[in-house]
């Protein structure tokens, strides 16, 4: 039996982005029983143990900590509780706060960790990672000497699992101390957006010149909104008000891996292709039937993106 | 009290030169300059001073070409800049860089703040300064967009939409990116100028901040690449949709049913 351990980051009585998709991943690998660490109150026992129900998780650990906890003293808690299970590999979901504590409880452990994986294997007895680099031109593959092995996955790299497991979860609630934090200091939540940046999307619509005209970007957000999905640009188009870097598509802007990405009026110049290349499914909309953007897409449609966005808006 | 930055070269381009043996990049024959986020860490440290002549210390671990990177630092508004090289260090993964980077932090004296940049361009891993912080055994602020200035400053960190703001009472270790609020640090003529490498930069080994040659580089690494496979767009080949858009629309309408089940 091999264990591993999972931080089920949890808030407002919810697992974070990617953790239960994580877990269900985990469920292929024979053999290995997870124990999952959730900070919390004490209070969240019952709530847990209902939301456990069907996810394959042997074991989750409820550690009570006060609100606010700094990274510091989340990271601690959950370093001790992993010497505790002692496990073969450790994985966080690689949202804000998982990119924060992983590398803390990394340092404290001292161990490997790859973050922001988008694939992981458990095969020999190893966890095998991959992440990608260098702006996400290469891939690496990464194996860890130490143990545990610690990852992070991004968030929506797995699906959400389909078939519920039988395995009950028993949740146990288990203080460690919390060391003392010298920071004063208050949380607020800041503006009330999902909790996925658009680049984390798994439904993108992108803008480019062909199409952001302001009845164009009109009904890029209104068709955004009806589907879900995120809207994004081309670099020229970012630089229009409302959009910016965090909304640019492409080798100086973002990286995108959305399952369906809708294209309107792209060209599709190489450094925009360079931040769509782990793409699901791209439906390509451009008046120039040459454009390079059809090379790379599932689907074609040759004409005026406004048109194709009223006849969208209408049928989706 | 001095405060530090992390500092670190980064390819310009995305044409990377990478060993295929070793898989570690080939960092003296890329082109390099100064990893974008660390302009922010720059300015960040002086809005962070305390008194005038506070020294800001500019520190980089890597190759001696990257001594030019760090005479850029001090026409930024470093005060001092330290370069760790040595042959020990080469093909460090994260453990090992923050393990060498916390022991020549802790051979500086009085060092109250430790500022480095969230993610470079070319690993991305984000790691480091989270890593150091463990090391130092000293809180982690990660991702300071706002600095009120003040003693003690005040700063606030986000994490997603969650923005925590403290005052900066106790020594921590600080990343400072592109999302923050204040302007990056930027180079002036007169700056550059005034730059005196004999005086202000210095280069240490490992021997010289204490680093057992097992702690750091290759040796004191923990992760392994055993591949490294360059990404590029694949080509599809595209079915072509209706000419007349409602009719095109309802031939993606399964696409966009499906894409609703799948994902929440």
């Amino acid at each position: 039996m091999t264990t591993g351990w999972l931080f089920g980051e949890y808030h407002n009585g919810h697992f974070a982005p990617g953790v239960l998709e994580l877990a269900a991943h985990t469920q292929k690998w024979a053999g290995v029983t997870l124990n999952m660490a959730v900070l919390g109150a004490t209070e969240d026992h019952s709530t847990l143990q209902r939301q456990l129900q069907g996810t394959g998780i042997a074991h989750a650990t409820l550690i009570p900590i006060p609100d606010n906890a700094t990274v510091a003293q989340q990271a601690a808690v959950l370093a001790a509780h992993i010497r505790e299970v002692n496990p073969v590999f450790a994985l966080f979901s690689a949202t804000p706060l998982g990119r924060s504590v992983a590398p803390y409880v990394q340092g404290l452990l001292h161990t490997g960790l790859s973050a922001d994986c988008t694939d992981l294997e458990f095969r020999n007895g190893q966890l095998v990672q991959t992440k990608p680099a260098y702006g996400d031109n290469v891939v690496c593959t990464i194996t860890t000497t130490t143990s545990p092995a610690m990852a992070s996955i991004r968030p929506g790299v797995f699906p959400a699992a389909t078939t519920p497991v039988p395995t009950p979860t028993t949740v146990t609630v288990t203080p460690f101390p919390v060391p003392l934090s010298q920071l004063t200091g208050e949380t607020t939540a800041t503006a009330p957006t999902s909790p996925h940046q658009p680049k984390d999307a798994s439904r993108i619509i992108a803008l480019g010149r062909g199409a952001a005209t302001p009845e164009g970007i009109r009904l890029a957000k209104q068709l955004a909104h009806q589907l879900n999905a995120a809207v994004m640009t081309t670099r020229p188009v970012s630089l229009l008000p409302g959009f910016g870097v965090q909304a640019q598509i492409g080798l100086t802007g973002q990286t995108v891996h959305p399952r369906l990405l809708i294209t309107l009026g792209v060209s599709g110049s190489s450094q925009f292709l360079a931040g769509v290349k782990n793409t699901g499914t791209i439906v390509a909309v451009n008046t120039d039937p040459h454009a390079p953007i059809f090379d790379y897409a599932d689907y074609r449609y040759v004409g005026d993106a406004v048109t194709f966005m009223q006849a969208a808006c209408k049928a989706w | 009290m001095s405060i530090i930055v992390c500092v670190k070269g980064v390819p310009v381009s995305d044409h990377v030169a990478i060993d295929p043996q070793t898989h570690h990049l080939e960092r003296t024959t890329t082109a390099t300059h100064l990893d974008p986020a660390d302009r922010y860490a720059l300015a960040a440290a002086k809005m962070l001073r305390t008194t005038p002549d506070e020294d800001i210390i500019a520190l980089c671990m890597g190759t001696p070409d990257n001594e030019r990177l760090l005479r850029t630092t001090l026409a930024m508004g470093a005060t001092r800049a330290v370069l760790l090289t040595d042959k020990a260090f080469a093909g460090a993964d994260t453990l090992a860089t923050a393990t060498a980077l916390t022991a020549a932090i802790r051979h500086c004296d009085g060092v109250r703040l430790v500022i480095t940049g969230t993610q470079s361009t070319d690993a991305d891993t984000g790691q480091v300064g989270g890593n150091i912080a463990a090391q130092l055994g000293w809180e982690l602020l990660p991702n300071i967009t706002r600095i009120v200035p003040d003693e003690p400053a005040v700063v606030t960190s986000q994490l997603g939409t969650t923005a925590t703001t403290v005052s900066l009472t106790t020594q921590a270790v600080l990343t400072v990116g592109p999302a923050a609020t204040f302007a990056p640090a930027a180079m002036t003529v007169a700056q550059a100028a005034a730059v005196d490498p004999a005086h202000q930069l210095q280069t240490w080994d490992a021997a010289t901040i204490g680093c057992a040659p097992a702690t750091v580089g290759q040796k004191g690494s923990a992760t392994t690449v055993t591949a490294l496979t360059p990404v590029h767009p694949t080509k599809r080949t595209a079915t072509a949709l209706a000419e007349d858009a409602p009719t095109a629309v309802d031939q993606l309408s399964t696409l966009i049913q499906q894409s609703r089940e799948v994902i929440k």
